[in-house]
């Protein structure tokens, strides 16, 4: 994993595949050949290896998503955290905002999928670790 | 839809595909197939690829099931638009009453035992994903779901825990029954890559 195809989506030197958020997922696919898990890995690092938004915003809604910490500016954070915690709760005007201070769409669709995508790897994560942590306990 | 850029297509080869399609299906081509073909180097190919794995790749679910599956994680995350979509296509190979039934009320639902285990485990991981814990896991084992069985339903509940929030968030307009019931033919033949 983190092969040079990602790694080469990091050469502005920006924090890449390796950190917390990329390790943690990968601490529950115990064997390469599991194809869940690596097409979750391969969904991880798209969002922090891939995109034409900037990749702390797209690393900072993946961890909002999440419901972890970040760094996004104060409204990115505040639609990103909704995006994972009641996403039937974002209003236009939220959206709008994003587009506008971005000045991209294109950015805040990153924003929101990256948002999501946090969310639905935190679910996974968790599967995945129960579903391991039962087969060890049971062995 | 709340990004006009997304709805209309981000390059002139999206722009005709999306009006093309929409002009031979006869009816507006549903906001997730739009999504699938905006910026398209970014993760939308490796989202549709997990998606097109976990409902028609190899697995002990039917298709049905996973389907079912999905509209139920849908419901949990108050997404209309995937509920109707997911359901339409449930109901191609599994009873109507039924799949509305678990809908209502999985519990009660006339389902198999073993479905009734996987959507328990997935309520949990959708609603209180830090609740679940090894006790999930040994009643679903109990049921007489595998590891590979959990771990399929479980790819189903990432996927559309992803899908749903970005369903939401983007405001996708909702298709009318009919519309469902033909994207639902669609995606049965096409698959979701």
């Amino acid at each position: 994993m983190g092969g040079s195809g990602v790694e080469a989506g990091f050469a502005d030197g920006a924090e890449g595949p390796g950190s917390a958020a990329v390790d943690a997922g990968r601490v529950w696919c115990m064997s390469a050949g599991e194809s869940h898990c690596a097409l979750a890995d391969r969904l991880r690092e798209s969002v922090l290896g891939s995109g034409t938004g900037p990749q702390r915003m797209r690393e900072g809604a993946l961890a909002a998503g999440a419901g972890e910490a970040c760094d996004l500016p104060p409204e990115e954070e505040a639609l990103a955290r909704l995006v994972g915690e009641a996403s039937y709760r974002v209003t236009d005007e939220q959206v709008a905002a994003v587009r506008a201070s971005r000045g991209s769409e294109v950015a805040a669709f990153e924003l929101i999928m990256s948002a999501s995508i946090g969310a639905g790897l935190r679910r996974w994560d968790a599967a995945a670790r129960v579903i391991e942590e039962a087969l060890d306990a049971s062995s | 839809m709340r990004l006009p850029e997304v709805e209309r297509g981000d390059t002139l080869r999206h722009r005709l595909m999306i009006r093309l399609i929409s002009r031979l299906a006869g009816y507006r081509l549903p906001d997730a197939a739009r999504v699938a073909f905006y910026d398209k180097a970014f993760a939308g190919p490796a989202l549709g690829a997990w998606t097109n794995r976990a409902m028609r790749g190899q697995s002990s679910w039917s298709v049905s099931e996973r389907e079912l599956m999905a509209a139920m994680v849908a419901s949990w995350n108050s997404c209309p638009f995937c509920v109707g979509a997911h359901r339409a296509i449930a109901v191609k190979g599994m009873d109507r009453a039924t799949a509305d039934a678990a809908l209502a009320d999985y519990e009660a639902a006339p389902i198999s035992e073993r479905l009734r285990a996987a959507l328990r485990f997935l309520q949990r991981m959708t609603m209180a994903p830090d609740d679940l814990s090894t006790d999930d896991v040994t009643s679903a084992f109990a049921a007489g779901l595998t590891a590979d069985d959990l771990r399929d339903a479980a790819a189903v509940g990432a996927v559309f825990s992803i899908i749903t929030r970005n369903a939401n968030a983007l405001d996708f307009e909702i298709p009318s029954a009919d519309e469902f019931d033909r994207a639902a033919g669609m995606l049965l033949r096409r698959g979701y890559s």
